[in-house]
């Protein structure tokens, strides 16, 4: 069973970072050895983390991985609307 | 000791610059030699970083890097070809093969940066940033050039630089409109070249696709992102809606 492009990755990073003693986007991505840039990228969806970096800010929120990533099931329609995008 | 600052050029790009300056200069005035080490300065970062030799990269800029080396590579490979396969069209004007390695070179240099910048920063921002480099970079062209009179100097700089510090500003405030003009902007200097330039000789080929790589070309980049930036934007905007109201 086919099961890529019936899901995507919901990233819950910002309120994880909010959550936890109002953690900065800098903050986050020196405990992390990576750019703010990255940071901010992995926030809007822009980009996916390696399965270490995501392991690694879980790590630093002593969270499971899956609480701050997760997929998401994508509706038909919404399926089609992403396709035409 | 303090994290060299994310917004400056990183330790390896400063040295691979100043020293395809230095080769360049030598090049110019001692040997023609000196440009295939003006070439490798500027590919020896990224080569060192294949080997992972250079670690100042994070997984996201490495990607956002090995994305951006594809799409230059494909460009100049295509760009090659249609040279190679049009070659009629400058034989009978002979063009020196030191015009067309620099041609490449900066195709090359100009689409590997720009995507890097879309891919890496926020699209607004790397459009903006884009078209204010090449309007520096213009601005420059033209100071620099042997212009005897102020107001030739005027004219060339109303014609070229100032539109893209214009564009620049405006892709702040106004990202839709400034990439609709950017887009068309960069669509319409192609037949320019053609009915205004060729016929009258003005340019060769080679000053033609000169002029396109570093004029239309990044109009076009900064305004496709700029047009992307605000789709995406909009959709987000009325997706938020949408789930306020559910």
């Amino acid at each position: 069973m086919r099961m890529k492009g019936k899901y995507r990755l919901k990233v819950n990073l910002r309120k994880f970072r909010l959550e936890h003693g109002e953690l900065t986007q800098e903050k986050l991505a020196e405990l992390a050895g990576v750019t703010r840039q990255t940071i901010i990228s992995i926030e809007r969806g822009r980009y996916k983390p390696s399965i270490e970096l995501a392991l690694l800010i879980a790590k630093i929120f002593n969270s499971p991985v899956e609480d701050i990533f997760s997929l998401e099931e994508i509706e038909e329609g919404e399926r089609k609307n992403e396709g035409m995008a | 000791m303090k994290a060299w600052p994310e917004n400056l050029p990183k330790v390896a790009t400063i040295i691979s610059g100043s020293c395809f300056i230095l080769f360049l200069a030598l090049g110019l005035l001692v040997d023609r030699f000196f440009y295939a080490f003006a070439v490798l300065s500027v590919v020896m970062p990224d080569l060192l970083r294949e080997f992972g030799w250079l670690t100042d990269m994070d997984e996201f800029q490495l990607e956002a890097s090995k994305k951006a080396s594809h799409h230059a590579y494909i460009s100049t490979a295509v760009f090659s070809a249609i040279i190679i396969g049009n070659s009629g069209m400058w034989m009978s004007n002979p063009v020196s093969s030191g015009e067309i390695f620099t041609l490449l070179f900066v195709l090359l240099v100009v689409v590997k940066y720009s995507s890097y910048f879309i891919q890496f920063w926020d699209k607004k921002k790397a459009s903006f940033r884009i078209l204010l480099f090449f309007a520096i970079f213009w601005s420059a062209f033209v100071l620099l050039g042997k212009h005897q009179y102020i107001r030739t100097i005027l004219i060339a700089l109303l014609a070229v630089p100032v539109p893209f510090f214009v564009l620049a500003l405006l892709s702040i405030r106004f990202p839709v409109f400034t990439g609709i003009v950017s887009t068309a902007a960069s669509i319409l200097t192609v037949p320019f070249y053609l009915i205004y330039f060729y016929p009258r000789g003005l340019k060769s080929f080679v000053g033609l696709f000169g002029s396109f790589l570093l004029l239309s070309l990044p109009l076009a980049a900064a305004g496709i992102s700029l047009l992307t930036y605000s789709m995406k934007n909009r959709r987000e905007v009325s997706g938020g809606k949408e789930n306020e109201k559910v």
